[in-house]
């Protein structure tokens, strides 16, 4: 157990502090709009990009005028005129109804994980007061089922002797 | 030993919950349109800059003291024997939307129509669903509440900042309840839940 918990902390401490590193943030994808390129419960990486440098066919994600939303579209036309970008979902069998302004690209999409975005996606169902208590819980249980499997190690290694 | 091994245990849970609450914070990230809508309890539907496939549902219990045939010509009570459901909608956002209906019951033989008032022939449901419907059959019915194929259907335009109300007339058709129901002697009653999609103004935006 302890060797399994200090592979998976070392993989998750690696795959985090590479993320935070990189500048990279991570947003789940919460509709199927992006089907088959993305899917509900995987989580996207973006990191920043220049205006200038977006190309029709990137995946860029892009905020509400509010910053508070988000969405995740491929570009598929760009205005270098007005500075605006006109978005579609791969499933949608029609573009966004809107151009979107060059300021409100929050960037492009790095890559993507399957299946992590189910901790956001699980998360958003509780408030933040309990979302910590089940956290909390978490580490609980890892410890003491640590704690259970290596005393009965011990005594089964006791009981061999 | 033990105790380090102990000791780094609990320093390793918390780090793997504190790499498990990174992703719990991450934003969500959603379809244009996100859902920025605020859903009323009760009898209102209100969005703004909706989700493609933003619904409201409203779960009831309704009870028939009657039931009924669309299709019968002969059937004069079908309006006092309907239920009538209304749903008040309003775009507060700035892009203009179309509201389906969709209406679901473990119930046999319920039937829906969606409408709104500016349909209405003679102040008749009856006469409404006979002028819009090519032929008073099951499946012209069907196929006006959801379209062809089940993609689509009736749908109401509401334009920013406008306000309607949704109806939907629900009655059950006596050729699948017992005798007393249909004649009005004992009522039954099924669980409806009838929601409301608001999808983009264009075709293909919205596949049930």
């Amino acid at each position: 157990m302890f060797n399994i918990l200090a592979i998976v902390t070392v993989i998750a401490v690696v795959f985090v502090g590479f993320n935070l590193l990189s500048g990279a943030k991570g947003y789940a994808v919460t509709s199927p709009s992006m089907k088959d390129t993305l899917n509900v419960g995987d989580v996207v990486f973006v990191k920043t990009v220049d205006f200038d440098s977006l190309q029709v066919g990137d995946i860029v994600t892009v905020a509400s005028s509010d910053k508070g939303k988000f969405f995740t579209h491929r570009v598929v036309e760009i205005n270098k005129t007005d500075r605006t970008i006109t978005t579609r979902g791969d499933a949608n069998g029609v573009d966004d109804p809107m151009p979107t302004e060059a300021e409100r690209i929050v960037g492009k999409v790095w890559y993507s994980v399957p299946l992590l975005g189910f901790i956001t996606i699980g998360f958003s169902f509780v408030s933040g007061s309990v979302g910590l208590l089940i956290l909390a819980g978490i580490a609980v249980v890892l410890v003491t089922v640590n704690c259970i499997l290596t005393k009965s190690k011990k005594r089964r290694g006791e009981s061999d002797e | 030993m033990s105790k380090i091994k102990k000791l780094s245990a609990v320093v390793m849970a918390l780090t793997l919950v504190l790499c498990i609450g990174y992703f719990s914070v991450m934003s969500p990230t959603s379809a244009w349109f996100y859902n920025s809508g605020v859903i009323d309890s009760g009898d209102s539907f209100v969005f703004g800059d909706l989700s493609v496939d933003t619904s409201f549902t409203s779960k009831s219990v309704q009870v028939f003291d009657g039931a009924t045939k669309f299709a019968d010509p002969d059937e004069i009570l079908f309006d006092d024997v309907i239920k009538v459901n209304e749903i008040h909608v309003y775009n507060s956002g700035t892009i203009p939307a179309r509201v389906y209906a969709d209406v679901r019951t473990s119930g046999e033989g319920l039937r829906w129509f969606v409408y709104d008032d500016s349909m209405l022939v003679d102040g008749s449901v009856k006469k409404t669903i006979e002028s819009v419907l090519p032929e008073m059959t099951d499946s012209a019915l069907m196929q006006y509440n959801v379209g062809e194929d089940g993609n689509g259907g009736h749908y109401i335009i509401l334009n920013p900042g406008e306000i309607a109300t949704v109806k939907v007339a629900t009655w059950i058709e006596y050729d699948f309840v017992k005798g007393d129901i249909e004649n009005g002697e004992e009522s039954d009653s099924y669980d409806v839940e009838i929601s409301l999609i608001a999808a983009q103004d264009v075709d293909g935006a919205f596949e049930r």
